[in-house]
């Protein structure tokens, strides 16, 4: 059962990921009038993508051929911990908040470096954009959750959960109010979307997430864009699971993990509707005034984290 | 309400008596044209002398071209068109450059605005510019052959292009100074520009605009073509300005022939002009959201320009309104039901655009990104003399349909939106302001279109004459220069689009910004490529 488990959680993840990433572009197709593709167009994208014929440049060494699969290898080893339906993971002792951000460290570097690769002018410029965001980004990420941990006594995702879960009011606490908004505005920078990045556009001079694998191609190219769902979906379902866990199995019953999933879809699903409104009512930030906005979610983090502590009965 | 310096302009009259006073050694009269058109001709080592003199007294330079008249008369023929603001009249400074000696002196540190056009006749005739600052090639790409001019009346197309490059970039050196090489190919489907960065991190030092890459030789192309298959040429130089370019060609050729269209026929030109204007502005905001990531207005400005393109095919056939202006008028009417159909979608329009603009312009983080983006100076503006709704943008508020009034403005009350901010913001706003008085200009004309023929008889223009035609297309103005030769036929055509004057000063208004900020200043200039590679 625990093993079938396992393989359930991170399987769902993986699944639905182009689902939701193409969930959001639908919902924001209807905001603006428009028909928009099909929710299913992502898996459409990578079928099409993994048919193709990867090519390289001939200055990209190994390091360029590697990171595909190093990246979406990180982005599934996250995905095993992560609570997706029940709070207690057969996978906990393989990673825990700490190795979740760390290996989201290590895709960005990855990215970063085999953006380099090329040689040239885009991925230099979005990978040095990004290394300058995820600078600012990491540490509010870290803060945030890190103040739900000290709640739960552990960094242990699946613990946090349970430990947000058993106490039904506890989500109206300041502290985790402001946690959870510094969570959002990470979030949303570190998958890419709007006001930080856009991930529809064509224009190389402002890209970051997409300049970075604009030299990549075909299967290369598939593994890249998969992994991004991937990642941005642990992203989402830890601000479902961790800081509003309504609905969460405790224990592994048939109807416990129904009720999980259909709270799950339900709040994945919310996420996304508001994902698409913020994206269709504002506009991108200039690039110098993102350090603003990430700076405003390291603060709140911080207040959160304070406020945690100064709130704690002693 | 001028295009010139602090001077108040002079009338023609003025400027002809101060040229003979100040330069009776060098202006000898040509003979006189018709009364727009004044020629003046000049020997050329005072050339750039005289220019600088009638920019001064308040002339702002249309076009400048070189004709090759070495058969019969063994010499070259350099023409700078002077725009002689508030009086509709048009001074041109001709000089003669020996055959044998094809050098000429650059007017260009004169008059900034003549840049590109110098460099140009430097490419296309062979004629060499001393004193230009920047003598660089401006079309001929590497793989042009020396000594090979495209618009010289024996001009053969080479068979071999394998020739070195003569262009470099200018080097920019420095600390910490990086170089960006920006397309010709772009990710998006966007015309073909290079755009070479300097940057110091983010913000931009220099920018070097090259553009050339699809250079069509549509003026040598349409020599010795007769009048419509010229027209169609001329039509399809650009896409989104067909109708402009039809209208000016046809404007010259009217002009050389001495007729005028009839008043419904310039009626017409004008409601679809600025049908033209309309959905090149929707389009245009559109585009200046898009690349702040504002998707609903963008997706908004977007289903108006459909709306407006869709109007255009219904009501006169196609959707960039080809085939409809023709030398003598114009070959569609409007009939009434037509004419209450596209007055009820103006209405709606109208209402949608204003809101699209409310929407827009309250939205903070929208407002964020185009205020003090790309601003564009006065000053600079002036010195490169730049057109259209970017000229007004900063302050500038020339028109040419109220400089050089053609088809029916003469007959209309309108008003010419300016701003003074030079930045995204204002384009953003002179182009929302001009769709509402486009409107109006469409609805006024509505109300009174003149009945009667829509064609005149024959326009064959006889041998020898030449026309100019002046507009003002949706970028700003668009001249057409015709010679017709014999049988109605065109012997020399000259083209030169508000793009073509408007693209150094992109390259000025992106200095001190940020580098991703530089697609969202292109698109609120929106110049034509093809415009420029014709």
């Amino acid at each position: 059962m625990s093993a079938a488990l396992a393989l359930l959680q991170p399987a769902l993840l993986v699944a639905l990921a182009p689902l939701f990433s193409g969930t959001i572009a639908a919902i924001k197709a209807r905001l603006q009038m428009r028909r928009g593709a099909p929710v299913w167009q992502r898996y459409a994208d990578l079928a099409r993508l993994f048919r193709k014929e990867s090519i390289l440049s001939t200055d990209a060494s190994w390091l360029a051929r590697a990171t595909p699969y190093v990246v979406l290898g990180a982005s599934l080893a996250v995905a095993t911990w992560v609570p997706v339906l029940l709070t207690s993971s057969p996978m906990s002792f393989a990673g825990d908040l700490v190795m979740t951000v760390a290996l989201l460290a290590l895709v960005r570097v990855l990215q970063a470096l085999a953006a380099l690769e090329a040689g040239t002018t885009f991925g230099g410029m979005a990978a040095s954009r990004h290394m300058a965001l995820a600078a600012l980004a990491e540490p509010a990420l870290m803060l945030s959750v890190f103040t739900l941990a000290i709640g739960a006594g552990s960094t242990d995702l699946a613990r946090i959960s349970r430990s947000v879960a058993a106490a039904p009011l506890a989500w109206l606490s300041p502290s985790h109010l402001l946690a959870l908004a510094a969570m959002w505005l990470v979030v949303l920078s570190e998958s890419g979307r709007v006001p930080v990045d856009n991930p529809a556009t064509h224009l190389e001079l402002t890209m970051i997430h997409e300049g970075m694998v604009l030299d990549y191609s075909g299967r290369h190219l598939a593994l890249l864009e998969w992994a991004a769902t991937v990642r941005q979906m642990v992203l989402f379902t830890l601000v479902a699971n961790l800081f509003m866990p309504w609905g969460i199995a405790f224990e592994p019953s048939g109807a416990a993990l129904g009720i999980a999933f259909i709270a799950w879809t339900g709040k994945l699903l919310a996420c996304g509707v508001v994902v698409a409104l913020g994206e269709s009512l504002t506009a991108k930030l200039r690039l110098f005034r993102v350090p603003e906005f990430l700076g405003m979610a390291f603060l709140l983090s911080l207040l959160a984290l304070t406020s945690d502590s100064l709130l704690r009965a002693p | 309400m001028t295009g010139s310096t602090g001077t108040p302009p002079l009338p023609l009259d003025h400027v002809l008596r101060s040229l003979r006073e100040r330069f009776a050694d060098a202006a000898i009269e040509a003979e006189p044209g018709r009364r727009r058109e004044q020629r003046v001709a000049v020997p050329a080592a005072r050339l750039s002398e005289v220019a600088g003199a009638v920019r001064g007294w308040g002339g702002s330079l249309i076009t400048a071209f070189a004709l090759d008249e070495r058969e019969p008369h063994g010499h070259f023929r350099l023409r700078y068109l002077f725009s002689m603001a508030q009086e509709d009249a048009v001074l041109t400074l001709e000089s003669a450059i020996h055959a044998g000696d094809p050098h000429f002196p650059s007017v260009t540190p004169e008059v900034p605005a003549a840049h590109w056009l110098e460099r140009e006749i430097q490419d296309m005739m062979g004629l060499l510019a001393t004193g230009h600052p920047d003598p660089r090639p401006l079309v001929a790409h590497d793989g042009w052959p020396r000594g090979c001019h495209p618009l010289r009346r024996d001009f053969v197309p080479p068979g071999d292009m394998a020739w070195p490059p003569r262009f470099a970039f200018t080097p920019v050196e420095g600390e910490g100074v990086f170089e960006i090489p920006v397309g010709p190919i772009h990710a998006g489907i966007i015309e073909p520009g290079h755009f070479r960065f300097a940057s110091v991190g983010e913000s931009v030092l220099k920018l070097d605009v090259r553009l050339g890459w699809k250079y069509r030789g549509l003026e040598t192309l349409a020599r010795g073509k007769r009048i419509a298959p010229a027209l169609e040429i001329a039509e399809r130089a650009c896409g989104l300005c067909a109708f402009s370019h039809a209208l000016a060609f046809s404007g010259a050729v009217e002009e050389a022939a001495g007729v005028l269209a009839p008043p419904r026929a310039r009626a017409l030109r004008s409601l679809a002009g600025e049908l033209e204007r309309i959905y090149n502005h929707c389009g245009d905001l559109a585009g200046i959201l898009l690349d702040v990531a504002y998707a609903v207005g963008a997706a908004e400005g977007q289903r108006l320009k459909e709306v407006a393109q869709q109007a255009c095919d219904a009501l006169f056939g196609h959707r960039f309104l080809r085939g409809l202006c023709v030398p003598g008028g114009v070959t569609r009417d409007l009939d009434d039901a037509r004419q209450r159909w596209l007055r009820a979608l103006l209405a709606r329009l109208r209402v949608d655009v204003e809101e699209l603009v409310r929407a827009a312009t309250a939205n903070d983080a929208v407002m964020d990104r185009l205020a003090g983006a790309g601003t564009l100076g006065p000053e600079p503006a002036r010195d490169l003399g730049v057109v259209g709704p970017a000229a007004r943008a900063c302050g500038i508020g020339h028109d040419v349909r109220r400089a050089h009034p053609y088809a029916f403005y003469p007959d209309l009350d309108f008003q010419v939106p300016v701003r003074s901010a030079g930045d995204v913001s204002a384009r953003f706003s002179v182009k929302a302001d001009e769709i509402q008085e486009s409107i109006n200009i469409i609805d006024q004309t509505l109300l009174r279109l003149p009945g009667g023929p829509l064609l005149t008889e024959r326009v064959v223009p006889p041998a020898g004459r030449s026309g100019l035609g002046l507009v003002e297309s949706p970028r700003g103005l668009l001249s057409h220069w015709i010679r017709a030769g014999e049988d109605g036929t065109i012997d020399e055509w000259r083209m030169r689009s508000a793009s073509h004057a408007n693209w150094p000063a992109v390259a000025i208004a992106v200095l001190d910004n940020i580098v991703p900020d530089f697609p969202l200043i292109n698109k609120s200039f929106n110049l034509c490529y093809a415009c420029v590679d014709r």
